[in-house]
C-alpha cells in the first residue's frame, strides 16, 4: 500500500524571543491508501496545530511532510494554493458553505477552479450527489437545507475534485446526533467504497469510532494509536478508555 | 480618559478608512472657498465688463457647492456610525451610556468637520491666486493677479461648513439612539433571498428608458414639459433598470454553463448578482448623477468648444456698418489704415431698403410676427457672399419668389418658411412674397439684418423709395482677435460722425467686442462648469466606495471560505476586481448614455459640435472615476485579506 501522508519530526513552536511555546513536538506518522484516520485530544492537545500545517494554512519551524510524495513544508506560497485545491478536500465544522451559491454551484466550486470542462463537471456533479444522496437538493440554497444536508454538501464539495485526502475538522461539531450519524455513515462508506483517503480531527469519541484508526496526541506529542478491530461498539469503548488513560481535560471529550 | 480624547484617538486610529471622505470633505470646502474668495475679489469684480455676471455666478455655484456638501456629509456620517454599530454595542454593552457614546461621536465628527474647514480655508487660500489667474485666462483676460487673503470669504466659508457639520452632527448623534444592544448579539442573518426580477419590469425599464430618449430625440416641437417627461421616463426606467434588468441579464448569463462554470465566474457572477440586487437604488442614484454631472460639462465644454467657429459664422465681418448717412467709409478705412498689423482683407458695400413687414406664421406666437426687416438686391447678396468667402449664390427668377433670411430661426421650435408668404408693408398696404427658399445664417454680422428679405435686381429698384434706404459697408482686417484699439476708435470715429451707435437695429457690429464678451463668458462657465463637475464626481466616487466597503466586512467570511478550500490570493484578488468592475463601471455607462443623449439636442436645437467636447468630457471623467475603482479594489482587498 502507498503511503499518502508521511510526517517526519515535525515541530512547531510558536512565539519568538524571550517566550516560546512548543504547539507539536517529534510528531511521525503516515496515512495510507484507504485509511480512515481520526485524531483525538484534549483542547490544547495541538490536533488543530497539526490539521493546520496538513491543509498547508501553517508551516511546521521544522520537520518534512510528505502529502502524495511532494514536501509541502517547502513549497512556495502560489503552487501552496494549486496543491491545496488539486490533492485536498476540506470539510469545517461551520460546513463553510457560500450563501449566495446553490448546493450544487457550492459543491462544484473546485472543479471550476481547476478549468474543468462543463459537461464532466455536470457528470461529476450528478455521480457525486447521489453518493452523498443529496440529489434532490441540488437546487436549493444553504439556508433552505438543513445542517446535515449542509455538512454533506461541504462532504460532496470536498470530494468532488478527487483529492487524494479530505481533512475533516469536527465535522459533526455542529450536528444533531442523528444528522452526525448519517454523515459518519456517509464518510465511512466513502471510504469504503470509493477508496477515498480521510483524516478526521474531533472531539467526540462516538463520532471517532466510524474511523479505521485513531491517533491520540497529547501536549503536542504522539500517545497512542488504536486500530479498529471488527465491531464500531467495541472500537467506541476503547476509545473512551484511551481517553481516560489520557487524563487531563476530558469533560468535553464525551 | 474623556471623552474627547477618546474621539481624538478614534479619529487617529480609523483614519485611514476616513481617509477618502476628507479628501472630498476638503475639496469641495477648498472650491467652496475659492468661489466665494472669487465673488470678493476686487479685481475680478472690477473688470467692468462682467460685474453682476461673475458675482452671479459664483454665488449660485457656491451655493450649490454648499447643498451638496451637505448631503454628501451627511451620508458619509451616516454610513460611518453604522459601520461602526459593533463597536458602539460594545460600548453600550461596557455600561456606556447611549448619551455619552453620542456625545463622544459627535465630537469625533466635529473635530473632523474642524479639521477639514481648517485644510479647505487653507488650502483654498492659498490656491486662490492661482484659481483667479486660470480663471482670468480663460476669460482672456492678462492681468497680474495679486495674492490677497480676505477675511469676509474666510467668515463666509467658516461659518456655512460649520453650520453644515453642526447640522450633520447632530443627525448623526441621533442615529446611534435608534441602535438596539441584541443587534450586536443577533445570528448574522441565515441568507438573503435570490433575487427575483421578472421579465416584465425588465423590458418595462428598456422600454422607459428608450422611450424617454425616442421621445426627447424625435420630438417635432421642444415645450417646456419635453425636459420634465423625457426625465421622468428615464429617471424612473434607470431605476428599474438597476433593481431588476441586471439581476435578469444576470441570470440568463448563469445559464451558459460553459462560461459560468468556468474558473472564478461562477462566484464573481452570483455575488454580483445579490451586490446589484442590494445596492440597486444607490447604483440608480450614481447613475443618474454621473449623467447629471456629465451633461453639465458636457455642454459648458461644447459651449466653450464651438464658441470661435460659431462667433466667425454669426460675425463673419470683423465690422459692419449700416447707417443713413453717405460716405462713411473714407472715414472708416482712415482709421483702419492707421494700424498696419489689421489691413482689409476683403470690403463689400452694402445697401439695402428697411420695411416694415409681417412674418409668416410659423407657429411660434402671434406677436413675433411684426418686425422691421431688410430687403437686399440679389447682387448685392452675391458680392457679401463672396466678400465673406462662401460658395452661397441666389438666382431668383419669378418677381416675387425672394429668399429669407431669419437668424434666429430654431428648428426645434419652428415650421419651416420655405413655400410660406412674407407680407411686406409697400405703400401702406401688406403685399405678399413667395419664400423661395431660406437661409438660418446671417448674411452680414448678428444684430444687423437679422432679418433679410433678397429679392430680384428688378424688383430691388421698384422697391428704392418704399422704404428707409441705408448704405454700409463690411470689412473683413487681419488679425481681428486683438484689434481692441481700432475698434474703439472706430466707435469714436463713428459716433463723431453723427450715427445712433444704440439704435436697434444695430447701426455698427464688431467682431472684437462679440469675441471678447462671448470669450468672457464662455470662460467663465468652463471654469465653474469644470470645478463644479469635479466636485460632484468626487463626491459620487466616495459614496460608491463607501457603499462597497461597508459591504467588505460582511464578504470577509465568504473570502475566508474561498481560502479555505483553496482558493488563490489572486484568484480572490480577480473575483473582486470583476465585480467590482460591474459595480462601476454599470452606472457609469448608464450615466454617459444618458449624457450623450442630453446634451446631443445642442447639435440638433443650435447646430453646435457636441462630439470633441463631450468625448474629451466623457473621458476625463472616466478616467478620475477610474482612480476610485482602483483605491476601491485596493482597500477592498485589503480589508478581506486581514484574518479575523
Amino acid at each position: 500500500m502507498d503511503n499518502i501522508l508521511v510526517a517526519k519530526n515535525l515541530k512547531k513552536i510558536y512565539g519568538s524571543r524571550g517566550y516560546n511555546y512548543i504547539a507539536l513536538q517529534d510528531i511521525d506518522m503516515e496515512i495510507k491508501q484507504g485509511e480512515f484516520v481520526g485524531i483525538m485530544g484534549p483542547s490544547g492537545a495541538g490536533k488543530t496545530t497539526l490539521l493546520n500545517i496538513i491543509s498547508t494554512i501553517d508551516k511546521p519551524t521544522s520537520g518534512s511532510i510528505l502529502i502524495d510524495g511532494e514536501d509541502i513544508a517547502r513549497m512556495k506560497e502560489n503552487k501552496l494554493a494549486t496543491f491545496r485545491r488539486s490533492k485536498l478536500g476540506f470539510i469545517f465544522q461551520d460546513f463553510n458553505l457560500l450563501d449566495t451559491l446553490t448546493v450544487k454551484e457550492n459543491m462544484i466550486l473546485p472543479l471550476t477552479l481547476a478549468k474543468t470542462d462543463s459537461k464532466l463537471i455536470e457528470e461529476r456533479a450528478t455521480e457525486v450527489s447521489k453518493i452523498l444522496g443529496i440529489e434532490g437538493i441540488m437546487h436549493k440554497y444553504p439556508y433552505e437545507i438543513s445542517g446535515g444536508q449542509k455538512q454533506r454538501t461541504a462532504a460532496a464539495r470536498a470530494m468532488i475534485h478527487q483529492p487524494k485526502l479530505i481533512l475533516a475538522d469536527e465535522p459533526t461539531g455542529a450536528l444533531d446526533s442523528k444528522s452526525s450519524m448519517e454523515l459518519l455513515q456517509c464518510l465511512s462508506d466513502l471510504n469504503q467504497s470509493n477508496g477515498v483517503n480521510i483524516m478526521m480531527v474531533t472531539h467526540d469519541a462516538f463520532a471517532a469510532s466510524y474511523c479505521k484508526r485513531i491517533i491520540f496526541i497529547k501536549d503536542g506529542q504522539l500517545f497512542t494509536e488504536l486500530h479498529r478491530g471488527s465491531s464500531r461498539k467495541e472500537f467506541f469503548q476503547k476509545i473512551l478508555d484511551v481517553l481516560k488513560t489520557m487524563g487531563g481535560d476530558n469533560s468535553d471529550l464525551i | 480618559m474623556t471623552l474627547f480624547k477618546m474621539a481624538f484617538k478614534n479619529i487617529r486610529r480609523n483614519f485611514n478608512n476616513y481617509f477618502i471622505y476628507f479628501v472630498s470633505m476638503v475639496f469641495s470646502i477648498m472650491i467652496y472657498h475659492v468661489f466665494t474668495s472669487i465673488q470678493y475679489n476686487e479685481q475680478i469684480v472690477n473688470l467692468q465688463e462682467a460685474k453682476s455676471s461673475i458675482f452671479a455666478t459664483f454665488k449660485t455655484s457656491s451655493i450649490i457647492i454648499a447643498l451638496f456638501a451637505g448631503i454628501f456629509i451627511w451620508y458619509s456620517n451616516s454610513f460611518f456610525i453604522k459601520r461602526r454599530k459593533r463597536e458602539i454595542a460594545l460600548y453600550s454593552l461596557m455600561g456606556v451610556m447611549k448619551k455619552e457614546i453620542g456625545r463622544m461621536l459627535f465630537y469625533e465628527n466635529l473635530l473632523m468637520g474642524v479639521l477639514a474647514l481648517g485644510t479647505g480655508v487653507l488650502l483654498g487660500s492659498l490656491l486662490s491666486k492661482l484659481f483667479v489667474m486660470l480663471l482670468l485666462q480663460l476669460m482672456g483676460y492678462s492681468i497680474n493677479v495679486k495674492f490677497a487673503i480676505l477675511l469676509q470669504p474666510l467668515v463666509n466659508t467658516s461659518i456655512m461648513f460649520s453650520i453644515l457639520f453642526l447640522i450633520t452632527s447632530l443627525h448623526g448623534y441621533g442615529i446611534i439612539f435608534k441602535f438596539k444592544l441584541i443587534d450586536l448579539f443577533k445570528a448574522e442573518s441565515t441568507g438573503e433571498k435570490e433575487p427575483n426580477a421578472s421579465w416584465i419590469v425588465a423590458m418595462l425599464s428598456i422600454v422607459l428608458v428608450v422611450g424617454g430618449y425616442y421621445y426627447y430625440l424625435t420630438v417635432k416641437k421642444l415645450h417646456i414639459l419635453v425636459p420634465f417627461i423625457t426625465l421622468a421616463l428615464v429617471v424612473a426606467g434607470t431605476f428599474l433598470l438597476f433593481s431588476s434588468l441586471t439581476v435578469y441579464l444576470i441570470k440568463l448569463a448563469k445559464k451558459n454553463k460553459r462560461s459560468y462554470y468556468r474558473s472564478t465566474n461562477l462566484i464573481s457572477t452570483s455575488q454580483l448578482m445579490y451586490r446589484l440586487k442590494g445596492h440597486s437604488r444607490t447604483l440608480a442614484t450614481i447613475a443618474v448623477l454621473s449623467a447629471t454631472t456629465l451633461t453639465a460639462m458636457g455642454v459648458t465644454s461644447s459651449f466653450y468648444y464651438d464658441f470661435q467657429t460659431s462667433l466667425t459664422e454669426r460675425y463673419p465681418f470683423s465690422y459692419v456698418y449700416v447707417s443713413d448717412k453717405e460716405g462713411l467709409d473714407k472715414n472708416v478705412e482712415a482709421v483702419i489704415a492707421k494700424y498696419p498689423e489689421h489691413k482689409i482683407q476683403s470690403s463689400v458695400d452694402v445697401e439695402m431698403i428697411n420695411v416694415k413687414a409681417k412674418l409668416p406664421d410659423t407657429g411660434f406666437g402671434q406677436k413675433y410676427r411684426d418686425k422691421e426687416i431688410s430687403i437686399i438686391s440679389e447682387s448685392n447678396f452675391n458680392k457679401i457672399a463672396e466678400a465673406r468667402g462662401i460658395k452661397d449664390r441666389v438666382y431668383l427668377d419669378f418677381h416675387k419668389d425672394i429668399l429669407f433670411i431669419d437668424t434666429f430661426y430654431s428648428k426645434a421650435f419652428m415650421e419651416p418658411y420655405k413655400d410660406k408668404i412674407l407680407e411686406i408693408m409697400l405703400d401702406g398696404e401688406l403685399q405678399n412674397f413667395h419664400i423661395k427658399s431660406f437661409r438660418s445664417a446671417n448674411l452680414l454680422n448678428e444684430q444687423i439684418a437679422d432679418y433679410t428679405a433678397v429679392v430680384e435686381d428688378d424688383l430691388y429698384e421698384q422697391l428704392h423709395n418704399k422704404g428707409s434706404l441705408v448704405w454700409g459697408k463690411a470689412y473683413k482686417i487681419d488679425n481681428p482677435k486683438d484689434s481692441g484699439e481700432l475698434t474703439e476708435e472706430l466707435y469714436d470715429t463713428l459716433e463723431r460722425a453723427g450715427v445712433d451707435l444704440d439704435n436697434r437695429p444695430k447701426p455698427f457690429s464688431a467682431y472684437y467686442n462679440n469675441y471678447r464678451s462671448e470669450l468672457m463668458s464662455s470662460g467663465l462657465t468652463i471654469f465653474v462648469g469644470a470645478f463644479l463637475g469635479l466636485v460632484f464626481l468626487l463626491a459620487t466616487g466616495s459614496i460608491i466606495f463607501f457603499k462597497q466597503l461597508s459591504e467588505a466586512n460582511e464578504d470577509k467570511k465568504r473570502y475566508n471560505i474561498l481560502r479555505n478550500i483553496g482558493f488563490e490570493k489572486r484568484d480572490i484578488k480577480a473575483i473582486i476586481s470583476r465585480q467590482m468592475l460591474f459595480v462601476f463601471m454599470l452606472p457609469l455607462s448608464v450615466g454617459i448614455a444618458h449624457s450623450i443623449v442630453a446634451v446631443s439636442i445642442l447639435k440638433k436645437v443650435i447646430g453646435i459640435d457636441v462630439f470633441v467636447p463631450l468625448t474629451v468630457t466623457i473621458c476625463a471623467y472616466t478616467l478620475i472615476y477610474m482612480i476610485y475603482y482602483f483605491l476601491t479594489v485596493n482597500s477592498y482587498c485589503k480589508l478581506v485579506e486581514s484574518r479575523g
